[in-house]
């Protein structure tokens, strides 16, 4: 499976979304995490040092964009995990932005499920 | 080959000598042409004299406004000077001018045709300026038809002030009243050959002369005089004179009289024009005041009207366009103003050339009774400030100056006004886009988020389904399923909350029993309220409802879904209502933090939404503001409070009730 043994972090404010995803990301073998806003994100992601993070842009307490360099930045042993964007936002003035900003892929809402996790291998496995 | 010709360029101006006596009209025009003719400027002059301000009557008055006016519209810059006599008066302008870069070149002056009957031993203004300034300046003496009656100036009593020649007969009658006081009770004091007396006429009439005038001078004066003459003078009760001594006396008094009159009353012409330009000087700074004070325009104009209506003494009329015509003129305050004809068509005349009108000035209709300034700045005309002119109106040129002072103040005040609406304006349409551009992303998020939840589940089940365990296929179908639903609930809101602005909601209003109301309800409402707890006893209630079934359903289910919003999984979520002859009210209570009393009354405001710890609930924010609009709307009330216990209650009630027919 594309997926084995991966830490997945996934940061959503809406409960149904983590929902699916933990089913689909965890039937593909991935190891799943989920916290629901900016904070709880940066906390999971900073313990659990995910290969991924799946990132919504609109959190309730902080901006994603705004913590997106924040998890893009390289702990002490020079690691930091790939992110990509959830968002419903489809102008390429945001997609630009994102990718400027650190993001590895960025994909609108609503999606295919199979789409997503087509872009997390493709993502991980570079 | 082109010579170049070094023309030096012409500096100084023309001037044109107003005088009261006559219409400048054409004095103006040829001065004009002959300025424009050099490529000067031009300018007039007009001479302020002590006899000015009282002996003038009406016509005279309007003939120096009128031309003042005219030379104004025409380009002129005017001067004024005080001095004893007109000619005084403008050798002291020439010599102020002598020794500028400015000189005089040519002067204009009028002559009129002296009347038949006119005693004139002194030369005209005419005569006294040639004969000074024909040397030094162009002297053109204009030929102007109108006859003047030099009699008639000096002795034209209408002008006087009954009141004041009242008043002075009460002086001489005071000092009388006082002499014989005296006499009765201290006789030693009154000296036979009446010196005492002639002193105590004498402060009479210069009371009378230093408060009244010089009129008024000479009338206690001669009041005295006959007094004296008649009562005190022997041969008593007759006019006659024996004593040759007590004739020159008596005389004597009367020409110390009437020289004291004119000394008295010298300052006293300055004094009332100096106290008249005081006091109309604190009301334009009134009027400033005014200017920086109010906001609201009707405020503010009704404020104006009110104080230049004092300061003037008479009617103050403020004519602005109307919105739709830019040629229509409408008043703001008074609903109904009377004016003729040919008024009507001065104001307008006003308004369209931008020139004033009416009272003089140089377009006045027949039997126009005001005058018409217009207010403009110089960007923008405004409107037109209209004055009844009245007989108590002092009209001279003060007063000229006055309403154009006036106007241009109201101008100013009227455009920040008007900048200050448009930019109100501007700023409450700027928000309302941004609200609008804010919601609509709003709006579109929220829809877009269960969508996603749809799809993704459906797309998921669909493309792993044989990787999938029982539990987690039946997880994602609920999922899709449930959030389906909720887009459901989000478009139903929305389109409710677009039909009842538009005012389209049509209530279909039947008798309900409230039971099946709820338990309808509940009913669909089954899967959202599985993680909590709801309690709800039918009360035992003979009666029925009048409403909506549908909407008040909506209302119901608007409630209960706010209820599973804010609060943890498990909690009590408490249904209770009653209805009897006074009505029915229906309560729904959940056990969750409650709501923070600041924020109690936004919550039926639209798209408010409460924060929940960390957490943007989703939803429309609408569902509070739809369920206010369908409850009143049924003639009832919605209302929301904390309760004692913890948690919120929301309260709604609705009046219409009725028992419950026996054989239903």
């Amino acid at each position: 499976m594309p997926l084995q043994n991966r830490n997945i972090v996934v940061i959503d404010d809406t409960a149904s979304i983590r929902t699916f995803l933990r089913i689909s990301l965890q039937a593909c073998g991935a190891l799943f995490h989920e916290a629901a806003s900016a904070n709880e994100g940066l906390k999971v992601s900073s313990e659990v040092k995910p290969d991924l993070v799946v990132l919504d842009l609109g959190l309730p307490d902080r901006d994603g964009f705004d913590i997106l360099p924040e998890l893009k930045t390289k702990d002490d042993k020079g690691f930091s995990p790939k992110v990509i964007i959830l968002s419903v936002r489809k102008e390429s003035s945001a997609k630009e932005k994102a990718l400027k900003l650190g993001a590895d892929g960025y994909m609108t809402k609503p999606f295919l499920m199979d789409d997503l996790i087509e872009l997390i291998d493709r993502t991980i496995n570079r | 080959m082109a010579i170049k010709i070094n023309v030096p360029k012409q500096r100084g101006s023309i001037l044109a000598i107003l005088e009261p006596h006559f219409e400048a009209t054409r004095l103006l025009r040829l001065a004009k042409r002959k300025s424009r003719q050099l490529g000067l400027k031009w300018e007039v002059l007009y001479v302020e004299t002590p006899e000015s301000k009282r002996e003038f009557n009406l016509r005279e008055q309007e003939n120096i406004l009128n031309s003042l006016t005219l030379a104004e519209q025409m380009g002129a810059k005017f001067h004024k000077v005080a001095a004893k006599t007109y000619f005084e008066g403008v050798q002291q302008f020439l010599k102020q001018r002598e020794g500028s870069d400015e000189p005089i070149r040519t002067i204009f002056i009028g002559k009129v045709k002296k009347s038949r009957f006119s005693i004139n031993f002194r030369k005209t203004l005419v005569e006294k300026l040639v004969a000074e300034y024909a040397g030094k300046h162009n002297l053109v003496v204009v030929r102007l038809g109108v006859e003047v009656n030099a009699y008639k100036r000096y002795t034209n009593i209408l002008r006087v002030n009954s009141r004041e020649i009242l008043l002075s007969l009460i002086a001489a009658f005071s000092a009388t009243l006082f002499i014989e006081v005296l006499n009765t009770f201290i006789p030693e004091i009154i000296d036979e050959h009446n010196r005492n007396k002639s002193i105590i006429y004498m402060v009479a009439c210069a009371f009378a002369a230093g408060r009244y005038g010089f009129l008024a001078g000479i009338i206690a004066a001669l009041a005295s005089y006959l007094s004296l003459n008649l009562l005190y003078v022997e041969p008593r009760f007759t006019v006659v004179l024996q004593d040759t001594a007590d004739a020159a006396n008596l005389f004597l008094f009367l020409a110390a009289g009437v020289i004291l009159s004119l000394f008295s009353s010298k300052d006293y012409g300055d004094r009332h024009s100096l106290l008249k330009s005081i006091e109309r000087f604190e009301y334009l700074l009134k009027v400033h005041r005014i200017a920086l004070s109010g906001d609201d325009y009707i405020e503010v104009v009704a404020a104006l009207d009110r104080e230049l209506g004092n300061l003037l003494k008479t009617d103050i009329v403020f004519f602005f366009p109307s919105m739709i015509d830019n040629n229509e003129l409408y008043t703001l305050l008074q609903d109904e103003v009377s004016m003729s004809e040919g008024e009507k068509e001065a104001l307008n005349i006003c308004w369209s050339e931008c020139e004033i009108t009416g009272v003089g000035a140089p377009i006045n209709p027949e039997g126009c009774k005001w005058r018409f300034v217009p207010l403009m700045t110089s960007n923008n005309e405004l409107g037109v400030m209209a004055v009844h002119i009245t007989k108590k109106i002092e009209l001279d040129v003060e007063f000229g100056r006055l309403l154009a002072g006036i106007a241009d103040q109201v101008a100013l005040i009227i455009e920040r006004l008007n900048i200050e609406y448009l930019a109100e304006e501007t700023r409450v349409t700027a928000e309302k886009e941004q609200l609008r551009a804010m919601l609509l992303s709003s709006v579109s998020h929220d829809l877009k988020t269960p969508l996603a939840s749809v799809i993704g589940a459906l797309s998921a089940f669909r493309s792993m389904r044989a990787r999938l365990s029982e539990e987690q296929a039946s997880t994602l179908i609920t999922t899709a399923l449930d959030e389906a639903q909720r887009l459901d609930s989000f478009i139903t809101n929305i389109l409710d909350m677009t039909r009842i602005e538009s005012g389209q909601i049509e209530l279909n209003i039947e008798w309900i029993k409230p039971d099946d109301l709820v338990k309808d309800c509940l009913k669909r409402l089954k899967e959202r309220l599985r993680s909590h707890v709801v309690i709800y006893e039918p009360p035992a209630s003979k009666y029925e409802v009048a409403m909506d079934y549908i909407m008040t359903g909506q209302v119901l289910q608007n409630l209960l879904d706010n209820a599973v919003k804010y609060t943890g999984v498990g909690s009590k979520i408490e249904i209770l209502w009653s209805a009897d002859k006074n009505g029915f009210v229906l309560s729904v209570r959940d056990n969750g933090n409650g709501i923070p009393t600041s924020q109690l009354e936004k919550v039926f405001d639209k798209y408010t939404r409460l924060k929940k710890q960390d957490h943007q609930v989703a939803g429309t924010g609408l569902g509070l503001a739809i369920a206010k609009a369908v409850v009143e709307t049924q003639s009832g009330n919605i209302k929301v409070k904390n309760h004692t216990e913890g948690g919120v209650v929301f309260t709604i009630s609705l009046p219409k009730t009725r028992k419950i027919k026996d054989n239903q």
